[in-house]
């Protein structure tokens, strides 16, 4: 049968082309991470008609010798990788030798490049799959390539294209990806003669992760670095309230390179789990370092997929960088007055509040309404001045309503804390230290009460060093609540009141083995239940600590819950979902009034709890109103 | 309508009406006291009346002068503000269909008020009551019964005190779900037997209209209502701020618990222990429990109970005192606040407790007219 035979050069790069360059935004990509691995500091790319008519790419790399210049349009020519040992240690963006082969193939490209050691540089021209011969020409160092015309022999790609804005949209989102990763490169990109961007070379790279989510985020971008000794991961997650309905604020780099992963970017959510709403997804621009043995690029033409030799490792990096970091800060979004108030400002106002285990879980044990102030310390100064009685409250806990912990950012403390809660291994200098940092201790600057007022029965406005804090009051005993059930029942099964008169709960047939499945969660909840008759459960106990919760509601609406989605539910989210659900109904409400003993004692219990910014649910609890903002408003800035 | 009013009187009466009136309603004349003069076999009087619709009280004052008849519809805080702030002994109301003008020997305020047609009919007390009481024996068993009652409204047939007659004796029952107050007295004459649940905003209101254990306080249910009227039984010289007053309320609907099958029948460990020494025992153990470990741990042993606690990072603390046991020895946990409330209450100087397992009920007896069952904590001591 002679109908078999090898295919024509022309066609072999067609059909290649259709792999990698699918639309201009591909060629755009090819031709940058070239740029990027021929080392430049500068890479301009210049298009027109959404790349249809012209695309160039110029750069001030390394430039191709002028003898290898014709070379590099052939397929399968690259200098990236030598030989089989190379195609595992990756460390360029591409290797495969395809890319300009195929741009060749179907367009009119056009090559001009210098080396900084050569007096003129070369320009080569291809057709098709026809490279012209190496012209001498002049040429500033590095390389320029000029695609038009792209896909003229292709009719059905170009038939294919979207409009020009969606084009011209992928073509910005490839450079984007590219220059998220590189920030020491300067990148620029100019539509039909309108500059679009323009990305300076910078040494912060939160800048440039800023300037392509929006400058006036840079504040709000956190930084966070995590190494383990298989991964390095280094992120800049977006505080709780840059959430969007989209995900398209989510980058995910490895080694430098943009990828699509979803096991990753479920890492990113589940870190955000309880700090933004369930529909909004988190911004956040990840970079994963490992070395190019553990996982493999080569099996997506664009790279875009790879495939990890332990895919959970590069998980479980992720997810314990962004919770650690997100823990770690106050993440009380500031009032926004405008929408487009908001300018960057050159010093953070999320401070660190750094986490002393031992201190706070001994304060989360403390109580919660009762943990009032001592009788010497109540006074709000000024007009707010709140009328505690003494004998109500059990003195001896005083309470500061700050902005951060300011204790414990002091390094003394923490090291007190620690000589104190030390075991015997602890050196036996040590306890002179204790015994030196006690003694400084007091005259450590505490800061003096600030003053608060409840305002519509529904937020507490706060007064802080540096503006003020507006509080969600359900939202945030809500949280607080969650996250001291959480503490429980991690230490062990909570205290349970018996109930004299059982609440009987109806339950639906199909609802009998979810019943049955919850009943050991609910039990270290300590909700104990059994049945009743055949429609009904009866609740024979409820949680000391959650008195206000009715448990009928609770069963009620868990249960509903469960039959919807139980049983995809885990054990670990069904927990969260129970807190989830048993804290809302425990916590007080909007329109509850509180006395100022119950406003001071919850802003207390403000600072002890982890991630006290949202409700489990993942709305803000607190907005910051900075002295700044007013000033701004009030035009005096 | 023109009085003359003493005005501490008007004060006294007016901040009982202001009790019942509700603190926001879309209509406007709920916020309003309904003032009008009414005859009586002491002459006529002025009759103060307020509701929210399901509460409604009715006082008549004895220390005024009615110079003209008539009735008033006025806002009910602005009226109490303006008589209240008055530095005159007396001051005299006169209303016309326009305005009401409240005059004191400097001042003058006008009010504009509504149309009194408008205020909501309100019925009073009719025919005989079911029962009669004096105010100090209702005032006992409500003392021993009402603090266990639910005070949110999640489950409504609890959120009151339930009143039962049997023959000659009168029970009240509260219980929260956790625990359970029931408080007895036999009435000097047998009556019908009836069973009704008031509500716990009523009991309160109740409670601040017995002022003197000699009033006289008459009970009716009717129309699915209570009627307590309270007035002063002796014809004294001494004219009484409010000469009487009545008080209805709409009646708790749904079934209260059984409270017999809630009394356990089967316990078989009895401590008998003095009352003062039992409470200052529970509320030394409670200094070091806190809200999230709401629980004192009570050991019982043969002749002694000791009562620990223990605050977790913060400390422990531990009480002793003797008792009577007849039983085994018994390790239980109790929320001390539900021992104190009713350690406040108990009439008698030794109480018993009867218990039997540690996840079962406990019966605290204080003489044969007063008895609590509560519902153990679960302990992780």
């Amino acid at each position: 049968m002679a109908d078999i035979r090898l295919l024509s050069d022309a066609l072999i790069n067609k059909i290649a082309a259709g792999e990698v360059v699918d639309r201009p935004a591909s060629v755009v990509k090819e031709l940058v991470e070239n740029s990027v691995d021929a080392g430049a500091t500068s890479i301009s790319v210049t298009v027109e008609n959404a790349g249809r008519t012209l695309i160039r790419v110029a750069d001030n790399g390394g430039g191709i010798a002028p003898d290898e210049a014709q070379l590099s349009l052939a397929r399968h020519a690259t200098s990236k990788i030598r030989s089989m040992d190379d195609l595992f240690e990756i460390h360029t963006m591409g290797f495969r030798g395809e890319a300009l082969a195929s741009i060749a193939g179907v367009s009119h490209l056009t090559l001009v490049t210098r080396q900084a050691k050569d007096a003129q540089g070369v320009r080569v021209e291809a057709h098709e799959s026809t490279v012209g011969p190496a012209e001498p020409c002049a040429a500033p160092v590095g390389t320029s390539i000029e695609v038009r015309d792209l896909f003229y022999c292709v009719p059905a790609r170009r038939k294919f294209l979207r409009s020009d804005t969606a084009e011209f949209g992928h073509i910005q989102e490839a450079l984007v990806r590219v220059a998220l990763a590189q920030s020491h490169v300067g990148f620029s990109l100019t539509h039909n003669g309108r500059k679009i961007l323009d990305l300076a070379a910078t040494s912060d790279h939160r800048l440039r992760v800023a300037e392509v989510v929006g400058r006036d985020h840079y504040d709000n971008l956190l930084p966070l670095a995590f190494k383990s000794p298989e991964v390095q991961v280094a992120a800049f997650a977006g505080m709780p309230a840059l959430a969007r309905a989209t995900a398209r604020y989510q980058y995910v780099f490895l080694n430098g390179r943009f990828i699509r992963d979803r096991s990753i970017l479920h890492a990113v959510k589940e870190a955000y789990r309880g700090l933004i709403e369930p529909s909004h997804q988190p911004m956040a621009v990840v970079f994963i370092t490992m070395p190019p043995v553990l996982f493999d690029v080569n099996v997506h033409p664009q790279k875009i997929e790879v495939r990890f030799r332990d895919p959970n490792a590069a998980y479980r990096a992720v997810l314990a960088a962004i919770r650690e970091c997100l823990l770690s800060r106050d993440l009380t979004p500031r009032a926004q007055l405008r929408p487009d108030a908001a300018v960057p400002q050159p010093v953070p106002t999320a401070p660190w509040r750094p986490r002393d285990t031992a201190a706070e879980t001994r304060r989360v044990l403390a109580d919660f309404f009762k943990a009032a102030p001592a009788g010497g310390q109540t006074t709000m100064s000024g007009q707010f001045e709140a009328p505690v009685s003494p004998a109500t409250m059990p003195g001896g806990q005083s309470f500061a309503v700050s902005p951060a912990a300011p204790l414990a950012e002091l390094p003394s403390v923490l090291e007190l804390g620690q000589a104190a809660d030390g075991d015997a291994s602890v050196p036996a200098e040590a306890p002179v230290a204790a015994k030196q940092m006690s003694a400084n201790a007091p005259s450590l600057p505490v800061p003096g009460p600030y003053r608060f007022q409840q305002f519509h029965q529904s937020y507490i406005v706060v007064e802080e060093d540096d503006g003020l804090v507006i509080i969600d009051q359900h939202a945030l005993h809500e949280r607080i609540i969650y996250e001291e059930l959480l503490e429980r029942i991690r230490r062990g099964t909570l205290e349970a009141q018996r109930l004299l008169l059982p609440v009987v709960v109806p339950v639906l047939p199909e609802q009998a083995d979810v019943v049955e499945r919850v009943r050991p969660l609910l039990a270290r909840l300590g909700i104990e239940i059994n049945h009743f008759d055949a429609g009904s459960i009866a609740v024979q106990s409820l949680p000391t600590l959650l008195r206000r919760l009715n448990p009928a509601e609770l069963l009620k609406q868990l249960l509903d819950h469960l039959l919807e989605e139980g049983d995809k539910l885990q054990d670990e989210h069904l927990l969260h979902e129970v807190l989830d659900m048993a804290s809302c109904k425990a916590a007080i409400k909007a329109g509850d009034p509180l006395t100022d003993a119950e406003i001071a004692a919850l802003l207390a219990r403000r600072q002890l709890v982890d991630r006290s910014s949202n409700c489990p649910h993942g709305r803000p609890t607190t907005v910051r109103l900075t002295l700044r903002d007013l000033e701004r408003q009030f035009k005096r800035r | 309508m023109k009085v003359t009013v003493h005005r501490g009187a008007l004060v006294e009466v007016l901040a009982l009406a202001s009790g019942v009136v509700p603190a926001r309603s879309p209509k406007p004349v709920l916020g309003c006291v309904k003032l009008s003069t009414v005859e009586t076999p002491n002459g006529k009087v002025l009759r103060v009346l307020s509701t929210d619709n399901e509460i409604a009280l009715e006082t008549t004052l004895g220390q005024c002068d009615v110079k003209r008849e008539g009735s008033v519809l006025l806002p009910a805080s602005k009226l109490l503000e303006i008589i209240n702030n008055s530095p005159d002994d007396t001051v005299v109301i006169d209303s016309d269909a326009q305005k009401t003008t409240i005059k004191g020997s400097d001042s003058k305020f006008v009010l504009l008020g509504y149309n009194p047609e408008e205020f909501p009919p309100i019925s009073g007390f009719e025919g005989n009551a079911d029962i009669d009481i004096s105010a100090g024996m209702l005032k006992a068993l409500l003392d021993r019964s009402r603090f266990a009652a639910a005070k949110e409204m999640s489950r409504y047939a609890i959120n009151g005190v339930m009143f039962e007659r049997k023959g000659r004796r009168l029970t009240l029952v509260a219980t929260d779900g956790h625990r359970l107050a029931l408080a007895k007295e036999d009435l000097p004459v047998e009556g019908p037997d009836f069973s009704h649940v008031v509500p716990i905003k009523a009991i309160t209101l109740i409670e601040r209209l017995l002022t003197d254990p000699e009033q006289k306080v008459e009970l009716q249910f009717r129309e699915n209502r209570l009627f307590a009227r309270v007035s002063h039984g002796g014809e004294g010289d001494k004219k009484p701020t409010v000469a009487t007053a009545v008080l209805s309320t709409v009646l708790v609907e749904g079934v209260f618990p059984n409270y017999n099958d809630v009394i356990p029948k089967d316990s078989d460990r009895k401590a008998t222990l003095k009352c003062e020494r039992f409470a200052s025992a529970v509320r030394r153990a409670s200094l070091l429990t806190n809200e999230e470990s709401k629980g004192v741990k009570l050991s019982f042993q043969a002749k002694e109970l000791v009562l620990s606690s223990r605050a977790a990072e913060v400390g422990e603390a531990t009480v002793e005192m003797p008792i009577e046991l007849h039983g085994e020895p018994l390790d239980i946990g109790f929320n001390p606040q539900y021992l104190q409330d009713a350690l406040k209450v108990c009439p008698t100087e030794d109480v018993t407790l009867d218990l039997k397992t540690a996840n079962k009920p406990g019966i605290l007896r204080s003489g044969h007219n007063f008895l609590y069952v509560i519902m153990p904590v679960s302990l992780n001591l």
